[in-house]
């Protein structure tokens, strides 16, 4: 259930990074997962589906890479023009 | 018309770190009034409200604590804990499962910190989601009730890791249980190297004299530390 928190953390995060970015559109949002950090891969892309509808990342897919530790990161975004 | 190629711009932005902001001005805040702050994590039913009612109580005589109790509904949970007279507030999360630094930052509103020397926060019985939130506590506390089984911490690895002490519950029943309390200990170990681990009885009171001692020398110590840490400020 936290994973939707999280999941809109990821965009508010997302939103405020895209608009230094104008006129590219995020095709994906990149984050790094530790298997420490209480978080669920599998449930986080659950969540982070539902919390794009009816916003501008409604077409944004998540990419998690798993890594060792605590680390709950927003790592990159995948720009387009 | 062929795609752009996409292009990477690289971010590396703590997800959390809105809560963790929020926990950090907490923890300042807490430091600040002279407040240690205590939480309890466990898995639904292992005891945090039996130990707090019993810790609130003796602690009264001698400290001003005060809790706060999280859940996803009623009020049960205060109401029991209000009748050791200390203050004591109940935080509804409606659905969300654990709790976050702003939930507590808005539960102590109107709160005058500087009241109190001891602040207990229960967090919601879950041994999943609260392990990913700060909530700007100085010690987190993992309950293991011996109903529980003593693999728990292998279970549930990352809220044992995010704890500061772990203590079991309900020893009276260990027997009963057939409780393998050096399981448990290598388990805890495991997880979490050098973990201190308590165990007690709030039905009882086997074991309280030395929660009560432990929670005491880190009180104690935290002040002392606060303490050298003002009179080692630099003047400015």
């Amino acid at each position: 259930m936290h994973e939707l928190s999280i999941a809109m953390s990821i965009l508010e995060i997302a939103e405020e990074e895209a608009g230094k970015h104008q006129g590219e559109a995020v095709a994906a949002i990149h984050i790094r997962i530790g298997n420490m950090a209480g978080v669920v891969p599998q449930a986080l892309l659950s969540a982070f589906e539902l919390a794009r509808e009816q916003t501008a990342f409604e077409r944004c897919s998540l990419v998690v890479e798993e890594v060792p530790g605590t680390e709950l990161q927003l790592a990159a975004l995948e720009l387009v023009s | 018309m062929s795609a752009a190629a996409p292009r990477i711009v690289e971010v590396r932005k703590n997800i959390l770190r809105h809560n963790d902001e929020t926990a950090r001005q907490l923890r300042a805040r807490f430091q600040q009034e002279g407040v240690f702050v205590v939480s309890l994590v466990s898995s639904p039913g292992s005891g945090k409200t039996a130990l707090l009612e019993r810790t609130l109580s003796e602690l009264g005589r001698k400290f001003r604590p005060a809790a706060l109790v999280g859940d996803l509904a009623t009020e049960n949970d205060a109401a029991r804990l209000a009748r050791s007279g200390a203050p004591v507030r109940q935080i509804s999360t409606g659905t969300v499962c654990h709790l976050d630094a702003t939930m507590v930052g808005m539960a102590l509103e109107g709160w005058n910190l500087s009241e109190l020397d001891l602040l207990f926060i229960e967090n919601v019985g879950n041994l999943v989601c609260p392990a990913s939130f700060d909530i700007g506590e100085s010690l987190r506390l993992v309950l293991l009730s011996v109903t529980e089984g003593e693999d728990k911490p292998l279970k549930y690895p990352t809220i044992f890791n995010s704890a500061d002490v772990a203590v079991i519950t309900k020893s009276d029943l260990a027997e009963a249980a057939e409780f393998d309390w050096d399981a448990a200990a290598r388990h805890i170990a495991a997880v979490r190297p050098g973990m201190p681990i308590l165990r007690l009885s709030s039905r009882t009171g086997a074991g309280m004299d030395e929660w009560l001692s432990f929670l005491e020398a880190r009180l104690r110590g935290s002040l002392q530390n606060l303490r050298l840490s003002s009179q080692s400020a630099p003047p400015c």
